[in-house]
């Protein structure tokens, strides 16, 4: 594999400890502070007053961590606001529930029933939430942080209710994390890779071409329908640093794709190259590892959009049947489609609407098969996972991630591919970072195996790619 | 050639606190009354003085808002809840941000005081013990006490225990009022409408 750009903090407040582990992402330069993606957290409460065997420990992953802190930044404005409340009460000839005795563990006067709208799936997928128990303690219900050890819900008191406000307040003024793109179902990891080396083998000229052609459109990007992974495609249009080749094994990064695939955002006329202005130097990102399938495609291999677009074009390096791809895909895409054909750029996938490409994933589909516990990690993997997986009558996909081992035998990356697989995560039983799960591995640094969990319980895995680097 | 972005600067703390529009009297009334309390909360913790106050003023940069003694007290005056109804009640908008900033920058220095306060509150609370019983807490609660009779208008009405209840509410506050996000949590509690009766006075 490439260099490796594991990121980890770690916040200190006296009362609690927040890690974060996570991966460097080059849109880091362009967002102006750390840009992290793949970001798992792990979050201490160890106050040293309390007896350690009472310590809490709860992990997730970004959309947890970012649940967490909206709830207590509106938790803790709240409870803020009691004062006025009750400056206002004290001088406004006092009702008589005021009067009570001022022994502050049962100071639970005018403490407001703290349910926010924690109850919307939406806003607080999580669901944790924060009820007042006098202003001296608060019960933190951990949601889908909970486990075993820690129980439902967690007990702060008021320093360690600030405590925790201020590391995640930390915390967010360090990091962006960006939330992992999610790939339609189909887009399976064997067509990113493809994807992936498809593009780097088109290599520069490519890109200078589609460069030339959007350069007139820069100022037109279009708010593709993902929030942040529009901003950062937007941002991948400035100049990216010229790196040296990209080399087989740089890896997309699972955050928008590099450069080369840029939305085509609002309709676009241009076909013939408009020198405007700069023309940046493009180059393939140098990029970290992300899904890590660095298998080199047949050039020539057709970028489908998603099914509802339909404009195919064709990835070469010659830039004239470049040209005429982009001419064809200057037709009015609609936001979805255009969001979904970045994706396609990096992550080529068969249309269900179009036949072309079938002989194509079949082909790779087989290699697929036939790679099915080629080493004994995947069947040790699935093994692992089989002891932990409950069937889920709940849910109505498959989860599925892709984890991404280590020599040793420990997980370097872990992707989840839909949307329930991260919602899922802390269930399945997933193995924390860098703590080998499975045996070392043999005649090879990595391994890529994709795990399938089913409702049903049932566990698969297969073994992606990794042939060694 | 590589153009590379620069991180943004911190925006000063004063972009964070904008106004879309000029607060309602009432909640004017309200900003007043709080910052004098917190302010008074300060005092009673941690002993500062209006020398303190000033200088956090100046550290800040704040001298054309808040500059002497004189203008510092009487935006402290301006406070509805103050004796005194005669002199300047008004109270700005920038008048209004400079206090909040001296309020958290003051929390801020004193963070390790006041975080030690509020965990002997705690202790007590969970011994089932009165927080006097603590003397850095029963200093503190005597000195809210005292100096808001001397200051305040309703002084000598306002039922003890409702003081207490306020005291140890604003000395929590200040726990997170000192911390790296406080100034906008404070604005934020500032400007918040909530809900309250009309206040006694007019």
């Amino acid at each position: 594999m490439s260099f490796s750009n594991s990121v980890t903090r770690r916040y200190t407040p006296p009362t609690c400890t927040l890690e974060i582990s996570a991966k460097d992402s080059p849109l880091t330069r362009w967002m102006g502070r750390s840009a992290l993606k793949h970001l798992r957290f792990k979050l201490s409460f160890d106050d040293p007053r309390v007896s350690e065997d009472r310590w809490i420990t709860v992990r997730g992953d970004r959309t947890q961590i970012e649940s967490l802190s909206q709830v207590v930044t509106t938790y803790v404005q709240q409870f803020l606001s009691q004062s006025t409340a009750l400056l206002n009460a004290a001088h406004s000839g006092t009702p008589s529930n005021l009067s009570q005795s001022a022994t502050a563990s049962t100071l639970s006067v005018l403490s407001r029933p703290a349910s926010q709208d924690a109850d919307s799936a939406e806003t607080n997928p999580a669901r944790i939430s924060i009820q007042p128990s006098g202003i001296l303690s608060h019960e933190l219900f951990l949601g889908t942080l909970a486990t075993e050890a820690s129980g439902a819900s967690i007990r702060l008191s008021a320093v360690q209710l600030a405590d925790l406000a201020s590391v995640l307040d930390e915390y967010a003024a360090d990091v962006t994390a960006l939330p992992n793109l999610n790939r339609p179902a189909w887009a399976t990891p064997q067509w990113t890779s493809l994807a992936a080396t498809a593009l780097i083998a088109v290599g520069l000229t490519a890109s200078v071409l589609r460069m030339l052609d959007r350069s007139s459109q820069t100022q037109t990007v279009a708010t593709s329908s993902q929030g942040a992974s529009s901003s950062d495609q937007r941002l991948a249009v400035q100049p990216l640093p010229s790196s040296p080749s990209p080399s087989p094994s740089a890896l997309l990064p699972t955050a928008p794709p590099p450069l080369i695939s840029l939305n085509p955002p609002a309709p676009s006329t241009t076909t013939a190259p408009s020198a405007t202005g700069t023309l940046p130097k493009i180059t393939v990102l140098p990029a970290p590892p992300a899904n890590s399938v660095p298998v080199e495609p047949p050039p020539g291999l057709t970028i489908q959009p998603a099914p509802s677009g339909d404009r195919p074009y064709l990835v070469s390096p010659v830039p004239n049947s470049l040209r005429a791809g982009s001419a064809k895909r200057s037709a009015p895409n609609s936001s979805a489609a255009s969001q979904s054909a970045a994706e396609e750029r990096t992550a080529i996938a068969p249309s269900s609407t179009n036949g072309t490409n079938r002989a194509d994933s079949s082909r790779s589909l087989d290699r697929d098969s036939t790679a099915f516990d080629k080493i004994p990690q995947v069947a040790e993997v699935r093994q692992f996972f089989q002891k932990r997986w409950q069937p889920r009558p709940e849910l109505t996909e498959k989860l599925q991630y892709i984890i991404t081992l280590n020599a040793d035998g420990s997980i370097r990356n872990m992707d989840a591919l839909n949307q329930a697989a991260g919602d899922y995560i802390d269930r399945t039983g997933m193995p924390p970072w860098n703590e080998p799960f499975v045996s070392p591995l043999k005649g090879r640094n990595s391994a890529v195996i994709r795990v399938v969990l089913s409702p049903d319980g049932t566990v698969q895995t297969f073994l992606q790619s990794g042939s060694g680097q | 050639m590589t153009s590379i972005v620069k991180p943004p600067s911190p925006a000063p703390p004063w972009e964070d606190l904008s106004l879309t529009s000029q607060p309602e009297p009432d909640q004017l009334d309200n900003i007043k009354a709080q910052l004098d309390l917190i302010l008074l909360a300060l005092e009673a913790i941690a002993g500062i003085s209006s020398e303190a106050m000033l200088q956090a003023a100046a550290d800040l940069g704040l001298e054309s808002v808040v500059a002497d003694r004189v203008s510092l007290w009487r935006l402290r005056q301006s406070s509805p809840l103050r004796k005194g109804q005669g002199g300047r009640k008004k109270l700005d908008v920038d008048e209004a941000r400079a206090l909040s900033l001296i309020v958290c920058h003051l929390a801020k220095q004193h963070n390790e005081l006041v975080r030690r306060s509020v965990a002997l509150l705690e202790q007590l609370a969970e011994q089932n013990k009165e927080p006097h019983q603590a003397s850095l807490l029963g200093n503190y609660l005597d000195a809210f006490h005292n100096t808001y009779q001397e200051r305040m208008e309703d002084g000598e009405t306002v039922p003890t225990d409702i003081l207490t209840h306020l005291a140890l509410k604003l000395l929590i506050d200040l726990l997170f009022y000192g911390s790296q996000n406080g100034v906008r949590r404070l604005w934020l509690t500032l400007l918040e409408r909530s809900i309250h009766s009309q206040p006694a006075h007019a």
